[in-house]
């Protein structure tokens, strides 16, 4: 009996300590004195500061050492060293929970619905502030401004991989919008069989091409040459945009593509393909790897949805005549030119600073210098004069000495120069501005291909971000949409015949309409109005301005 | 002497329980608990009422009754046959080697699966069937829905056979040698032996094991289906758990997910229950 | 007969491993191209030397072994101590007690209520977090009784009869007539604290907390996330997004950091296969 009390009262005890006995901290909001000085406002104060950033990429962790070239030139340029936490939502919600949150926190996508929750609870600082008081050199550009600012018109975090229309403007001869969307096929395969290139601009012209590498049946280095593989895997959303079907219809709706003719045109062509027998197998699961594989070991003779970036390289050195060429995609009965997607530019990560932190005034700073141009290289490039010195045209040139170790072992001169630990400030035109310029024979031939569709290319963003709120059930209901339709779409791809695909696509179109498609597209093209509105524009794809 | 872990199991288990409430309420880190708005039954509402719901309780249930009615015995039947081998060397190279299987993580393991069973070029399954004559044409393992079960049943009996029947090993370990010898006197054979002395001797083993894989009928292996299931094989290979993680945890939706793990938990104890008493009425063994 | 069934899953399970070998052992294009299925084509030591040049990796190691090796001793005893309780028929409430026991086998709180729980009473980057509530386990305590129940009452009472107190009788008796079943045990605990990385990234900030198995974790979850996002076409070059490793620096990579615990296999086997019932009786 004796022990059960004791045992009762050890319990009581341990259950009063955990019930909040503990002190709620940082509910004072520190803010420091303003201070200024000669110079950039990241040289006012270099005294050392250690900096907890959480960084919600599973993955990402890295131990801060000032041997390592980018981190020893942020430490001294700043003061700064980082303490670089990872780990996943849960972990955040946990931190957040339990008002433990870091002096950084990077969300893992600009549409993480916990950074919402921070904004309307003012738990994290707007940049205007810490900008206005504490780094009043920091450049944002108008359009992040725009497009992020919360309710109150302030901005409260910084998002990476954005590309700024700004840029664009700015240096229209380097910042040009990325695509992937694109057909190219091997021109001298095309010779060897008597194809010509113009044949690909029809269905028929297609399929009969593709036939005949079929038909062929040719060895390349030990491996059977296949038609066609796609990057990486058969969608007909991409096919789709080929044959002009735009994001945005002619009153400047936003369009359910799932409906649109030509979507549907694309999986017809894709099952046409499918019944001819000339998509590979292996291409209905193909990761990026097997497909990169494939087109190293010349085994693609065409291809869909990306240039040969890197892989042109290596197949030159089994097959030394090889060579791509982009062609005019397969027209739509329906006519009209492609209406290509660029890659997204509405931004990746979401970097916040929560008010619990000491020391806003120091990562504003930071953040000032890692988003000028030599902050922007010091994370791709490295440091001008060690690894990398400035050419004529104000490229980069890297040094012999890193030239040499990334040749020899990739993973040790990342490591050593440390390069891309802060992808989370990274952003687009960085990369445009200031890569190498291209000179090697497969560098100039990607560049001949991104060329070729250039015209057709079109900026999304206002289509892009309308999915419904994250964590809603209006989401929810778009998963399980997505989903069903993911699992029929296959089975209309495969279809044994074309009625057949037909029929499947009716009853899958019949069935999403049941689970509430409708209240999705009204949610959604109302979300594409705002967007559009933000920036005053009245289409984002010019084909539909009469 | 049970004190102590009573003690351990109230504050490690029992104080954080409370976060089952997470279940019923729209939860929300930023303002916590107390402040999260009621919804009730809604998350267990919308699993039964969701379209995808047959689908995934097929494969749920169809994936582990199957799994479980073969890699359970396998599991038994390796300690079986690994105890009648009398060659000390080869004992201990094969048991070693069941083993390994065990320590390669699921994202390479698959990796290695699906690289064996492609249908390019580079399968060395098709290509062996291929020059057999035994085909045609490349069989698209992966792609099939009616192969998936099969695939995921057998690459999870090879990576986990040795590493299950470790238990059972050690139970045979600690059978009684004068047994064998009485068996012996007696004129037992192996199969006599193996069956009269050897099987009763671990059947507590056995019986525990089988309670605790009878209550873990909805659990899948989230692990390996994410690196085997792609497009083609989605309608065979997506799980409860699966889904949850789909529709729930990548979309942030975490009181969907823990209302659907509360629910597999009562499912579980459930089971458990009807397992441990059944077991008690027929052997006499049982949890408690 | 026998024999060869065996001989044929030991080939299966052995060649997975072996693959992962011979990926270690060769260079990344081979590797990627499935040149080797028996053989590295072309043998490198440059994959090996590439994981151990990170320094980052020995502290690891160190953590880890430290971990592995407090862990399962301190869980091994206190959940042995708590098995042979449990045994004891004679014990008040004996059946509540499994039920309250195994009742946290199915329900949890969830990550949250943990985080706070081990916030309060300061487990947080603290390397206890990976010693403390790994301590007892349920399911191993019921395979522990499980054998010890299986002990022939004769010796237990015999013991009793030589004046041996109950932690006396624990450590005379039971424990070297549970040989097997602790073998087992402490083997799965072994691995388990080896392999564990979960606790790691969630409940440490410290990097000089981290362990082998999280470094591994680290560097697949980074090439896992660059092939997500190169398959939905997010962006074109991996190399803008972070550094990836070749597959066969991960396959190099998987090797060393399991290499240590495949390692206590043999040794523990010894103890797994041996009957000691015999002898325990006679003395």
């Amino acid at each position: 009996m004796k022990k059960v009390l004791v045992w009762m009262l050890l319990v009581t005890l341990l259950v009063l300590s955990l019930s909040g006995c503990k002190q709620k901290k940082g509910n004072t909001v520190v803010m420091p004195e303003v201070i200024s000085g000669e110079g950039p406002s990241w040289t006012w104060d270099t005294s050392p500061v250690e900096i907890t950033a959480y960084v919600g990429m599973e993955g990402y962790g890295y131990k801060w050492n000032t041997d390592i070239v980018s981190m020893g030139h942020l430490t001294e340029t700043t003061g700064v060293s980082l303490k670089l936490i990872s780990g996943n939502n849960e972990r955040l919600n946990a931190m957040i929970a339990t008002d433990n949150l870091p002096d950084i926190v990077v969300l893992d996508s600009v549409t993480n619905p916990i950074r919402q929750q921070l904004e309307k609870n003012d738990r994290v600082w707007d940049l205007d502030t810490l900008i206005e008081k504490y780094a009043p050199d920091m450049k944002i550009p108008e359009s992040m401004h725009t497009w992020y600012e919360y309710e109150d018109g302030k901005l409260y975090g910084y998002p990476s991989f954005y590309g700024a229309p700004e840029d664009l403007e700015a240096y229209p001869d380097w910042v040009k919008l990325e695509y992937h969307n694109k057909l190219i096929v091997r021109e001298d395969l095309c010779q060897r069989l008597g194809i010509n290139v113009e044949d690909f601009s029809t269905q028929d012209g297609f399929i009969a091409a593709l036939k005949k590498v079929r038909e062929a049946s040719l060895t390349v280095n030990g491996s059977v040459l296949e038609p066609v593989y796609f990057y990486t895997q058969p969608h007909p959303l991409r096919i789709a945009q080929l044959f002009g079907m735009a994001l945005e219809d002619e009153d400047g709706n936003w369009v359910e593509v799932r409906k649109h003719e030509k979507y549907k045109e694309a999986i017809l062509l894709i099952n046409r393909m499918y019944r001819e027998n000339l998509i590979p197998e292996d291409a209905w699961t193909a990761t990026a790897d097997l497909v990169d594989r494939k087109l190293n070991n010349g085994a693609v003779f065409c291809l869909f949805d990306r240039s040969t970036s890197g892989n042109l390289k290596a197949l030159q050195q089994v097959d030394p005549n090889a060579s791509f060429v982009p062609v005019n995609p397969p027209a739509s009965q329906y006519g009209g030119e492609p209406a290509i997607t660029a890659v997204s530019t509405a931004g990746w990560t979401w970097l916040a600073i929560p008010k619990t932190t000491q020391v806003p005034d120091r990562i504003i700073r930071m953040l000032s210098y890692l988003t000028t141009d030599e902050g922007q290289r010091l994370n791709y490039y490295g440091v001008e004069g060690v690894t990398y010195t400035m050419d004529e045209n104000g490229r980069v040139k890297y040094t012999e000495e890193a030239e040499a170790l990334f040749n020899s072992d990739f993973n040790a001169a990342t490591r050593k120069y440390g390069l891309n630990y802060f992808p989370w400030v990274f952003n687009w035109s960085t990369y445009q501005r200031f890569n190498p310029l291209p000179t090697t024979v497969d560098q100039l031939a990607d560049v001949e291909i991104n060329e070729f569709y250039r015209e057709y290319v079109y900026d999304a963003r206002c289509a892009e971000l309308v999915d419904p709120e994250a964590g809603s059930d209006l989401l929810a209901q778009q998963v399980k949409i997505n989903s069903y339709w993911d699992q029929e779409e296959i089975k209309m791809m495969r279809a044994s015949s074309a009625e057949e695909a037909e029929r499947l696509y009716n009853e899958a179109i019949a069935a999403i309409d049941k689970m509430g498609l409708q209240e999705l597209y009204d949610y959604k093209n109302n979300k594409f109005h705002e967007n559009k509105e933000k920036f005053d524009l009245d289409y984002i794809y010019e084909g539909n301005r009469k | 002497m049970v004190l102590p872990a009573i003690l351990f199991l109230v504050v490690f288990s029992y104080i954080p329980m409370v976060g089952v409430v997470m279940s019923f309420v729209d939860y929300n880190p930023v303002v916590g608990f107390a402040q999260s708005e009621w919804v009730g039954l809604k998350y267990f509402k919308e699993l039964f009422t969701d379209q995808a719901f047959p689908m995934i309780m097929k494969n749920t249930l169809g994936m582990n009754l199957i799994g479980l009615a073969v890699s359970f015995p396998a599991a038994i039947l390796f300690a079986l046959l690994l105890n009648e081998v009398r060659v000390g060397w080869f004992k201990k190279t094969v048991q070693t080697a069941s083993y390994l299987p065990h320590f390669v993580s699921w994202v390479i393991f698959g990796g290695i699966i699906i690289q064996m069973l492609s249908a390019g070029n580079d399968g060395i399954i098709n290509n062996l069937l291929l020059r057999m004559g035994l085909i045609d044409r490349p069989i698209n393992f992966m792609g099939e829905p009616s192969l998936f079960w099969g695939i995921h049943i057998a690459s999870s009996l090879i990576k986990g056979l040795g590493w299950n029947s470790i238990m059972y090993i050690a139970a045979i370990g600690g059978i009684n040698g004068e047994l064998y010898e009485a068996a012996e006197i007696d004129g037992a054979g192996r199969f006599r032996k193996m069956w009269n002395i050897t099987l009763p001797g671990i059947s507590a083993t056995i019986v525990i094991m089988l309670i605790f894989a009878i209550s873990g009928i909805l659990n899948s292996s989230m692990d390996s289906t994410l690196v085997l299931q792609n497009d083609l094989n989605y309608t065979a290979s997506e799980t409860i758990d699966m889904y949850v993680y789909h529709v729930g945890i990548s979309n942030y939706r975490f009181s969907y997910a823990t209302a659907i793990g509360l629910l597999k938990s009562v499912v579980a104890l459930i089971l458990l229950l009807t397992a441990n008493y059944t077991s008690k009425k027929i052997t006499d063994k049982g949890l408690f | 007969m026998i024999m060869l069934v065996l001989f044929i899953i030991c080939v299966m399970t052995f060649y997975i491993f072996w693959y992962c070998v011979v990926g270690a052992f060769s260079t990344g294009d081979d590797f990627a191209n499935g040149k080797n299925w028996l053989w590295p084509a072309n043998f490198t030591w440059a994959n090996i030397r590439s994981v151990l040049a990170d320094t980052d990796i020995y502290q690891a190691f160190f953590i880890s072994f430290l971990r592995t090796i407090i862990g399962t001793v301190t869980s091994v005893l206190f959940t042995l101590t708590v098995a042979y309780g449990m045994s004891d028929p004679t014990l008040k409430f004996r059946k509540f007690y499994s039920i309250f026991m195994i009742f946290t086998m199915f329900f949890s709180g969830g990550l949250i209520p943990t985080f706070i729980l081990y916030d309060n009473i300061g487990l947080m980057d603290n390397f206890l977090v990976y010693i403390i509530p790994a301590l007892f386990s349920v399911y191993n305590m019921i395979l522990m009784r499980t054998s010890i129940s299986e002990i022939p009452k004769a010796v237990l009472e015999a013991a009793w009869v030589d004046g041996c107190g109950k932690y006396r009788t624990l450590w005379n008796v039971v424990m070297p007539m549970s040989k097997g079943v602790i073998a087992a045990i402490s083997l799965f605990n072994a691995v388990g604290h080896w392999n564990s990385y979960y606790d790691t990234l969630m409940f440490t900030s410290d990097p000089e907390l981290q362990t082998a198995q999280f470094y591994l974790y680290n560097m697949i979850a980074k090439a896992e996330k660059v092939n997500e996002m190169l398959s939905q076409g997010i962006f074109s070059n991996p190399n803008v997004v972070m550094n990836v490793s070749s597959q066969s620096v991960r396959m190099a990579a998987v090797l060393i950091v399991s290499l240590p615990i495949l390692v206590v296999y043999p040794f523990v086997q010894k103890h797994l296969v041996k009957g000691v019932m015999i002898g325990s009786i006679k003395e």
